[in-house]
């Protein structure tokens, strides 16, 4: 097989894909397949933006290029990039926007409790089933969601989306922060019992202010106004 | 098949030490053979505790390093014949051993004992290191204080983060006086917060330190705190004990008093 069918050039935030001008279109697309099974274990679970260069592809083809690229490697491809924009600049946008995306329709979970000295970061939108205990920390760049008790401190919109939010059956963290607002809990004077009732509550960013209510269709209408 | 259990707290002054102690104690009256290994590395007191200091000959870091034979530096203790105690060295520090050493020395102990109970230092050091290094579960003892229970919070982090699935809490001194003016955590208000297995709650009674300030076990007595760590001991085997009721060592006066503060 013609080894220079296929060059790849990478910049720091996707991949250039040199395509042969000459070769026909099944043939390249075997060699682009070959391509990447070979460098499968070098680019492991990367998150691309790529592009094509060298010849004019239709829809359809770039299609079936992207499709043998996932086949052969574990690389996601978040978007492609048309070969006249290629800068760098417009790249790291393209994927941040791509990533923006994904983070928003994806999540994770967490099962256990998060005790003192833990921390939990996540890139993604986050349900943590048990308690965020005093002195463990969760940071996400998307919405922080707690299916217990939050003590600890919590970073939602690490990113700076301030669209995020966070939510506890019992809300009393010792720090709570949404895309660079903090807030602490109000010093409750309590009995040494330690006990906090149950009351879900979530914070939000509303009118450039962090928010703490109880969980409503009130305040649910008011976060999604 | 033996096991290796480790006794820790985070905070220091918790009863660690009481503790390991007299479980050991309880496991031989229930005729197990029975290590303890202090592993305070320079702060040794578990000798003291249990009245055996002035034969100690031979200690762990001697042990590990290879200078006598394991059998050498065991001690048995006066009250009961299965139970041996492996005391730390007073003159080392805790950089003395490594954890690998520590597992290495209960698989030899392992051949000889039923339990291997190591009484582990506060702090999440090097002494707390080399005590989980081995250990096949944990006992995590705490206070109803928000600090003891802060600290206990961190070690049952860094426990399960080790690899140490089996943990159990005893919360110690419980004041039921205090408990019933709504003065301090009760014991269901601490398991609220540690969402881990209660294995024993143990009523602040002065029968314990009075017993530790003669060398002796408190577990044996005719007091609730003795009866506690019986219980744990039996519950360690695996045996079904019911929680028994603080409540009822109470006198009637406290209890009245405890209703009136309430209010």
């Amino acid at each position: 097989m013609n080894r220079s069918a296929v060059i790849l050039k990478s910049n720091p935030h996707g991949l250039i894909i040199h395509l042969s001008p000459d070769l026909p279109f099944c043939e390249l697309l075997e060699a682009v397949g070959e391509k990447f099974r070979v460098s499968a274990g070098f680019f492991k679970n990367a998150r691309l933006a790529l592009t094509f260069r060298g010849r004019t592809l239709t829809k359809d083809q770039e299609a079936q290029l992207v499709d043998a690229i996932v086949q052969n490697s574990s690389i996601e491809v978040l978007c492609l990039v048309d070969e006249s924009k290629e800068t760098a600049d417009y790249y790291k946008k393209a994927l941040e926007h791509a990533l923006e995306r994904k983070r928003e329709d994806e999540g994770l979970f967490y099962r256990g409790t998060l005790r003192s000295g833990q921390t939990l970061e996540t890139e993604t939108s986050i349900v943590i089933l048990g308690d965020v205990n005093p002195g463990a920390k969760v940071t996400s760049k998307g919405n922080i969601v707690i299916l217990g008790c939050c003590m600890g401190n919590v970073y939602a919109g690490a990113g700076g989306d301030q669209r995020c939010f966070v939510t506890a059956l019992t809300l009393k963290p010792a720090l709570l922060k949404i895309a660079g607002r903090a807030a602490r809990s109000a010093i409750v004077k309590k009995k040494d019992t330690g006990e906090y009732p149950v009351d879900p509550q979530i914070a939000f960013i509303r009118d450039e202010q962090l928010q703490v209510r109880s969980i409503t269709n009130e305040t649910l209408c008011e976060y999604f106004a | 098949m033996s096991e290796v259990i480790v006794i820790t707290s985070g905070k220091g002054g918790v009863g660690k030490t009481t503790s390991t102690a007299n479980i050991g104690a309880g496991l031989a009256r229930l005729n197990k053979k029975v290590v303890l290994v202090d592993t305070d590395i320079g702060l040794r007191n578990l000798d003291v505790v249990m009245g055996l200091e002035n034969r100690i000959i031979y200690n762990l870091v001697v042990v590990v390093e290879g200078n006598c034979r394991v059998k050498q530096a065991l001690i048995r203790d006066r009250h009961y014949s299965g139970l041996y105690l492996l005391p730390s060295a007073q003159t080392r520090d805790k950089s003395a051993v490594a954890p690998e050493q520590m597992i290495k020395l209960a698989d030899t102990l392992k051949q000889t004992f039923d339990y291997i109970i190591m009484d582990c230092p506060a702090g999440i050091e090097q002494g707390f290191r080399n005590a989980i290094a081995a250990a096949d579960r944990a006992i995590v003892v705490t206070t109803p204080e928000v600090s003891a229970i802060r600290d206990a919070d961190r070690i049952i982090g860094l426990l399960e983060s080790s690899g140490v699935r089996k943990i159990d809490l005893i919360v110690n001194r419980i004041r039921m006086d205090m408990v019933n003016r709504g003065e301090m955590m009760s014991v269901e208000d601490v398991l609220d917060i540690l969402s881990v297995n209660l294995i024993g709650a143990i009523p602040d009674e002065e029968s314990v330190v009075i017993a530790a300030n003669h060398g002796e076990p408190v577990l044996g007595s005719d007091t609730s705190a003795g009866s506690a760590y019986l219980n744990i001991s039996r519950r360690i085997l695996g045996e079904t004990v019911p929680l028994m009721d603080l409540n009822e060592h109470i006198s009637l006066f406290h209890r009245i008093a405890g209703l009136l503060g309430k209010k």
